[in-house]
């Protein structure tokens, strides 16, 4: 019975090891214990960050929802933004659902740094920053969702699931509201370093996205008459002397201008790692032979227009011409291609690879997000606005197109203005994803994009009949789920 | 026969024997019958089937109690009175009862057990005789495992059990698992795989590593009653693998070898050199003028896929080759198993040790197989009261697979390069057709080119010890463990990565498994009362570890390892792990043989919970009733055997990630001013403390039926699973940040009847078994998340619904009622987005007048209505002959690719030679015209096919040359030859592919398919096996 008795014993020890069960992850962090230290923060705003890089550059979305219903690009109906560019797409469309989510993803990265950032023991003035960054990263992925759907809840702390199913939809001018007060609110309290480190928000950033802000709400469909506020946005800007308007176009996507003085805000990559830019390897065609351009591209690019590659740049003396397009290229047949140009900004500098690559869609070269010539030409906008064009309005276009090598315009009347400085913006900003925008906040999108239809074989105008089209439907899933419509 | 007519039997025999103790109860006239009946000494003999005799067959005087055993003859002498029942009982064969009626000598021929009820089954944690068990377990002997030549276990059991579908997970590749599902689907979200178990030891991952020539049984476990002892990993269902022990008192050696050649079942159908010429000069033709191109311009405009025609195709068709691609890529391809096997006894020492080599080629080029395993498995006594032993396996496999199954892999690039296309062509080297999709990549270079080996190790031992201090007491322990290890090394030249530079990867798993459990057992048997008392502990722990590598920049495609490669793409290194904590106990009782009570509960504590809801309770309880041993029923000649059963238990489903309660840190880097990574952190969704298993409860009722001397016998369940707290993820409001929340919410009923029919239709010189199984399973959601409404999944552009009322992701899209034929038909029914005629007519399901996504319906499911599986086994004298077949019905399956077919880019489908060309030639009324439109991308039941099929899985020629001649010629105790065909034919609507959906298959997004599956191939093996 002693054998008994030890294996007793043996069995009752097993019985208590109950502790085993007490596991923690190994290679994981979880949320229980995060938001605690400033390491924490700064780990959860570089989170914050990094949704810019998606949201802005590396998803599909990105491009799909904007440059692709623009009349610049034009897709095959394989890819969702085929659909986009025929006005044809109904609340199915994955990329909708997939913009909609990952936009509310990163929305609600903010939301917790800007929630739990009053909590942490640390200076006042790093609370502050790290506040003013992540305002600024939420009024940027606001701003897409309003243009992009117009309609949409205002989510502006962090949720609990059955509350999300109370949240309605807000008005086109209240998600503007949410926007436009925290700008102010960064802006008024100064909760950005006026010293600029590159790929991070400062407060000229700030500035200038507030003015661009008002622009937008001054134009379709508020009309909130902003033009004055965003003026002294821009001059302030302007005025600071930090910025460059660079004399040479090609110059402002060179690798090696990156963080120089045109660029207000740029959102940084590097390669080699998975912080590379897809944006140069995207718009390069599947078909190139990767001897023409290095990794070769992709399936996913936009085709040029016709309308952009023949119209807008008719004269070869635009030089932004011969930086934005690549015109003659080799296909993997050993053909050289010379009627389908593809878009070459950020991926050639003077004929040459512009910076490090180290893969497909992985590229060194920053993305700038918000570019001086930009907060020029906004501020001209207003100028006409409140002053007519003829004065530092008139300046400042001629000074853009003085620059693509183009003849100075003359004097003009306000509304002739307008439609020179929407075509100036087209050529300058094309492929920059915002071409769209710019059609609808003017209001002109349906004239626009109308004759653009029937110029691409007429099958198609009846796709684009009133403006309820100007914003995405809200997608399917989110109406099965919640009933917003 | 009514109770009535029994009653009357009853009545008559106790008039004829007892007169006028008729009036005394029953027990004390049997009681004094038997002591008043005369002696007489019987004798017989008794053999097998095959007529040869047996030696130590139990014989027993069932009215006396007395017994005996046969002798070297196969003989016995037995006291017994006229009337006295005979029971003869052999390990392996058949129960028989006889009753004597003359003193005359008996010859009796005692059946093996593969057609029997009464025989020895495993459950968890002990055995016992099937005439002991309460609840549904189904069982497969070695005889039906190595009837075969199937190399894997998964394989050999497909359409043999009632009520488990297996399917091919993965098409045709060697050495590729399949997906077993026990009684249904149960669970929305997480695994419907049942809890294997090898030898006592739960494992995870794949079966592949067990040779099936080593499997001594199968038993599955279907309901509560029996897999609550599993607790809560239960649900699923639990597999029960026991290996072969050793039980000859010789050493026996056994080799089997087989060879065999395996080619295609058959081809996806595709267009040749000049239908595909006809279609894509009008598809082209069409989607100019769709796009308002002037379709006079085709052929001057430059080259590309979709809206140019190049001259030469109009001009000189001739010029261009027509390439098979699939049979470019196929090859008959040699199978080669060899198994030597050493099993017997030394004293109380039982041995088996074997080993396995199996060498297989792929029927496509480039995939390969093999593995060689050595299992050892020992047990001893060496002190009365002690038992010791372990078992022993390690196995090793290597396998080569061109990344077959891949959506841009070359079983599809087969199907999708068009036949015009040069052999060399479409690489990078080769260069590409400029009218042709280049990623249309040539699927030669692809099966020759790519390197993606597979090689896995695996090691598991688990020792046992076991005591008996008292008589029937038994203590034991088994502390084992299970370490794996699998590794992928993979890469992909510059050449057919469209010159974008060659890439490669390593993947490196491994696992380390734990058990150790401790069980009590106490066996108690009085007259009438049999008792089994069962109760343990154990522990089980699993640590995994995954790293991969990838690098890019390879100076060229020579060395492929990646120390040439110059950039890391990613480097990651993770570590997961999971523990369990169980308490069990079961109590099996019996009395008179006739009632029969097995209860059972089990606690326990998984690591994957969080604290305040990880530990769990689950009991079980059986009744069953086996009439057939009631007095009354003892004569009866029609009912040979009758058992009745019930049973209700619980059971649990823990296949969550481990950590699965808590919400983990996505890692979300950015990069600093100096271009240095700043690394980032952001939640990727809500943790839930609640969250604990699903949990299953079965009820079961069934009854095995023996008629006519169990030459029939008729096995029903009829069940209804109610499967609760579902893990799901439950979609959430995106505007929380989340699309998703794993809660346990939901509830999914499953209820079904399957029936297991075996018939011995022949019995003599010829001797005809069928074996018969079919089930019907019934799947509804009966409640879903907070709000109830359906959850809506999507793979691409196609969508699944999963609601109440209705079964588990069925397939939600437009219906098709056929195609736009003329101007009239356009006018008369709605359209969608833009058609014209020879487009496919939506249905307008809402009737308002237009196709929106309201219309969307329910077109399918992927759930069949019935899988049955039929054997016939012929035995005549030392021939044998058996062929199986399988099948399923009444289900569909959705061809995701076909978003993409209809283009010219490529090859299409041969059914676009039916397609609408116009009023007058419009083809089947099905398939619409050729044109690339939003039809394409538009998801409707056109992308779905019907998955029911009949397939001839193995047919089956032996024959044993007897042992007397052949001992005499060589010392071979037993030579077995056979022939056998695997997948014969098969009759389906799908290519003779599998039905499965192998590019993705979830419950709530199950079959799908995306032109991708590796074919079935067609084996011919010759197959030699000799005892010595």
């Amino acid at each position: 019975m002693k054998t008994l008795t030890k294996i007793g014993i043996l069995i009752f020890t097993m019985f208590s090891c109950q502790n085993k069960l007490d596991l923690i992850p190994i290679s994981s962090k979880t949320d229980s214990g995060f938001y605690i230290t400033s390491e924490h923060i700064e780990q959860a705003l570089a989170g914050c960050y990094d949704a810019l890089q998606e949201a802005k550059v590396n998803q599909n979305f990105s491009y799909m929802l904007t440059e692709a219903r623009s009349d610049n690009t034009w897709q095959t109906t394989f890819y969702d933004d085929g659909q986009f560019c025929r006005f044809s797409e109904d609340a199915l469309n994955t990329t909708l659902a997939t913009a909609w989510n990952n936009l509310y993803n990163y929305i609600n990265r903010c939301n917790r740094v800007i929630y739990y950032v009053g909590e942490i023991d640390a200076q006042e003035s790093s609370k502050n920053q790290w506040k003013g960054e992540a305002l600024f990263i939420r009024s940027l992925l606001y701003f897409d969702l309003v243009r992009i759907f117009g309609e949409v809840p205002i989510v502006i702390e962090p949720l609990t699931i059955d509350d999300a199913y109370e949240v309605p939809k807000s008005t086109i001018q209240e998600v503007y509201d949410v926007i436009k007060n925290d700008l102010s609110e960064i802006v008024n309290n100064n909760w950005l370093s006026t010293e600029i480190f590159p790929g991070r928000a400062n407060i000229y950033a700030a500035k200038a996205l507030l003015g661009k802000v008002l622009i937008y709400r001054s134009g379709y469909p508020l009309r909130t008459n902003e033009w004055s506020q965003a003026k002294l946005l821009f001059e302030d800007v302007i005025g600071s002397g930090e910025f460059e308007f660079f004399e040479n176009y090609d110059d402002i996507f060179a690798f090696e201008n990156e963080n120089a003085g045109q660029s207000l805000f740029a959102i940084k990559f590097v390669d080699g790692t998975n912080e590379g830019n897809s944006f140069p390897s995207r718009n390069a065609p599947n078909e190139i032979d990767p001897s023409d351009f290095v990794f070769g591209g992709t399936p996913f690019r936009l085709h040029i227009t016709e309308d952009i590659a023949k119209e807008i740049f008719p004269a070869t003396n635009d030089f932004r011409k011969q930086s934005a397009l690549r015109m003659s290229w080799l296909n993997k047949s050993g053909d050289t291609i010379t009627n389908d140009p593809w878009c070459r900004k950020y991926s050639e500098y003077k004929d040459q690879i512009n910076g490090p690559v180290s893969g497909l869609n992985n590229w060194n070269i920053d993305f700038i997000l918000i570019r001086f010539t930009d907060v020029m030409m906004l501020y001209a906008e207003a100028l006409n606005e409140l002053e007519g064009p003829n004065g530092e309005a008139l300046a400042i276009l001629n000074r853009v197109r003085a620059r693509a090598g183009l003849e100075p315009n003359p004097q003009t009347d306000k509304e002739t203005f307008r439609l020179w400085m929407e075509q100036e913006r087209r050529s300058e900003f094309c492929f920059e994803n915002e071409r769209w925008f710019d059609l609808v906040r003017t209001d002109r999108a349906l004239d626009v994009m109308q004759a653009f239809l029937e110029r691409q074989g007429g099958t198609f105008v009846n796709n684009f009949t009133d403006r309820s089209k100007y914003y995405y439907p809200i997608p399917q899933s989110v109406t099965d789920l919640t009933g917003i419509k | 026969m009514n109770y009535w007519q029994i009653s009357k039997c009853l009545l008559g025999y106790y008039l004829r024997n007892m007169g006028f103790k008729l009036f005394l109860i029953p027990l004390c006239c049997a009681i004094t019958w038997t002591l008043s009946a005369q002696t007489i000494n019987i004798k017989g003999e008794v053999v097998d089937s095959r007529g040869e005799i047996l030696i130590g067959v139990n014989v027993l005087n069932e009215s006396s109690g007395k017994g005996t055993t046969t002798d070297f003859d196969g003989t016995f002498i037995i006291e017994a009175s006229i009337g006295d029942w005979l029971v003869f009982s052999y390990v392996g064969y058949a129960v028989q009862r006889l009753k004597i009626e003359n003193d005359n000598r008996l010859s009796i021929t005692l059946r093996e057990s593969a057609d029997v009820l009464d025989e020895v089954v495993v459950v968890g944690y002990g055995t016992l005789r099937s005439s002991r068990i309460s609840s549904s377990v189904s069982k497969l002997s070695s005889e039906d495992l190595n009837n075969s030549t199937f190399a894997r276990v998964d394989q050999a059991m497909a359409g043999k059990i009632a009520g488990i579908q297996l399917q091919e997970s993965n098409g045709g590749a060697p050495g590729s698992s399949l997906s077993i599902k026990v009684r249904g689907v149960n669970s929305i979200s997480r695994s419907n795989s049942p809890l294997i178990v090898v030898d006592g030891f739960p494992i995870s991952g794949d079966i592949g590593f067990i040779n099936p020539k080593d499997i001594e049984s199968i038993e599955v476990l279907k309901d509560a009653a029996s897999a609550a002892i599993y607790g809560s990993r239960g649900s699923n269902g639990v597999i029960l693998i026991t290996t072969k022990k050793g039980r000859e008192k010789t050493p026996t050696f056994s080799f089997s070898s087989t060879f065999g050649l395996q080619g295609q079942l058959g081809e996806v159908g595709v267009l040749n050199r000049d239908e595909y010429l006809e279609f894509a000069i009008e598809e082209r033709t069409n989607s100019a003028i769709y796009q308002g191109i002037d379709p006079a311009t085709l052929t001057s405009r430059p080259p590309d896929t979709r809206y140019s025609i190049d001259p030469q195709w109009i001009s000189n068709p001739e010029s261009f080759p027509d390439n098979n691609w699939q049979d470019l890529i196929n090859r008959v391809a040699p199978i080669n198993n060899n198994q030597l096997s050493l099993s017997g006894s030394l004293g109380s020492l039982k041995y088996y040790s074997s080993v396995n080599y199996l060498d297989q080629k792929g029927i496509i080029l480039g995939s390969d197989f093999q593995r060689t395993s050595f299992r050892s498995n020992l047990e001893g006594s060496p002190l009365d009261f002690l038992t010791l032993g372990i078992n022993f396996s390690i196995s090793y496999s290597t396998g080569n697979d061109p990344r077959s199954n891949w959506n841009q892999g070359p079983v599809s690039r087969s199907i999708l390069v068009a036949p015009i296309v040069e052999l060399g062509q479409q690489t990078f080297r080769g260069g590409y057709y400029p009218y042709h999709l280049d990623a249309y990549l040539n699927p030669v270079s692809l099966v020759n080119e790519m390197k993606n080996l597979i090689t896995i190790q695996r090691t598991i031992a688990n020792p046992f010890i076991q005591f008996e201090p008292v008589k029937n007491l038994f203590i034991r322990n088994m502390t084992g463990f299970d370490v794996s290890n699998k590794s992928n090394e993979y890469f992909l030249p510059n050449n057919i990565n469209r010159g974008r530079g060659a890439v490669g990867n390593a993947t490196n798993d491994a696992g380390k498994g734990f058990l150790s459990e401790t069980t009590v057992s106490y066996l108690l048997e009085r007259d009438k009362l049999g008792v089994n008392l069962l109760a343990g502990y154990s522990f089980q722990s699993q640590m995994d570890y995954n790293s991969f590598l990838e690098k890019s920049g390879f100076p060229d495609d020579e060395i492929q390892t990646l120390n040439a490669g110059t950039v890391v793409n990613s480097a990651t290194d993770s570590r997961t792990e999971w523990d369990l904590i169980s308490y069990f106990g079961r109590l099996n009782m019996e009395y008179e043989g006739k009632y029969l009570l097995t209860t059972s509960l089990r606690r326990d504590g998984s690591s994957r919970f969080h604290k305040s809801s990880r530990w769990g309770l689950f009991p079980s309880l059986s009744i069953g009733w086996n009439v057939d041993r009631e007095n009354f029923m003892v004569n009866n000649k029609f009912l040979s055997s009758l058992k009745l059963r019930a049973s209700y238990g619980t059971t649990g489903n823990n296949n969550v990630g481990n950590y699965a309660y808590s919400s983990l840190l996505n890692q979300n880097n950015y990069v600093g001013p100096n271009e240095e990574v700043i690394v980032g952190y952001s939640q990727n969704g809500f943790s839930n403390t609640d969250l604990t298993w699903e949990t299953t409860e079965i009820l079961d009722f069934g009854f095995d039926i023996g008629i006519l001397k169990d030459r029939i016998n008729l096995t029903i369940d009829y069940y209804i699973s109610d499967t609760k707290g579902l893990l799901l993820n439950v979609p959430i409001p995106g505007i929380t940040g989340f699309n998703s929340a794993l809660q346990n919410i939901g509830e999914v009923q499953n209820k079904g009847v399957e029936l297991e029919f075996m018939t011995n239709n022949l019995n003599g010189k010829v001797n005809w078994n069928t074996f018969f199984n079919i089930s019907f399973n019934k799947n509804i959601v009966k409640k879903l998340g907070p709000t109830g409404s359906p959850i809506i999944s999507s793979i691409r552009e196609a969508s699944t619904i999963t609601e109440i009322g209705r079964s588990i992701g069925e397939y939600y899209m437009f219906e098709t009622s056929g195609i736009f034929m003329d101007q009239s038909d356009l006018d008369k029914y709605p359209t969608y987005k833009r058609q014209e005629p020879g487009d496919l007519i939506y249905v307008d399901q809402n009737g308002d007048g237009q196709i929106t996504i309201a219309d969307r319906t329910h077109v399918g499911s992927n759930l069949p209505k019935f899988i049955f599986g039929l054997t016939n086994k012929f035995d005549l004298g030392n021939l044998s002959f058996s062929f199986f077949i399988d099948g399923q019905y009444g289900n569909k399956l959705l061809n995701i690719a076909k978003a993409q077919h209809g283009q010219s880019r490529g090859n299409v489908y041969d059914y676009w030679l039916n397609r609408w060309r116009s009023p007058e030639n419009p083809g089947d009324g099905k398939t619409p015209r050729a044109v690339v439109t939003d039809n394409l991308t538009t998801p409707s039941d056109f992308w779905l096919h019907d998955a029911s099929f009949i397939r001839i899985r193995n047919v089956s020629l032996g024959y044993i040359l007897s042992d007397k001649i052949l001992s005499k010629l060589s010392g071979l105790n037993v030579l077995k030859l056979s022939l056998t065909i695997d997948n014969l034919l098969m009759f389906d609507e799908y290519y003779h592919n599998v039905q499965t959906g192998t590019w993705s298959n979830s419950a709530l997004v199950p079959g799908v398919e995306f032109d991708s599956t590796y074919p079935l191939a067609r084996t011919f093996n010759f197959g030699i096996d000799v005892t010595f």
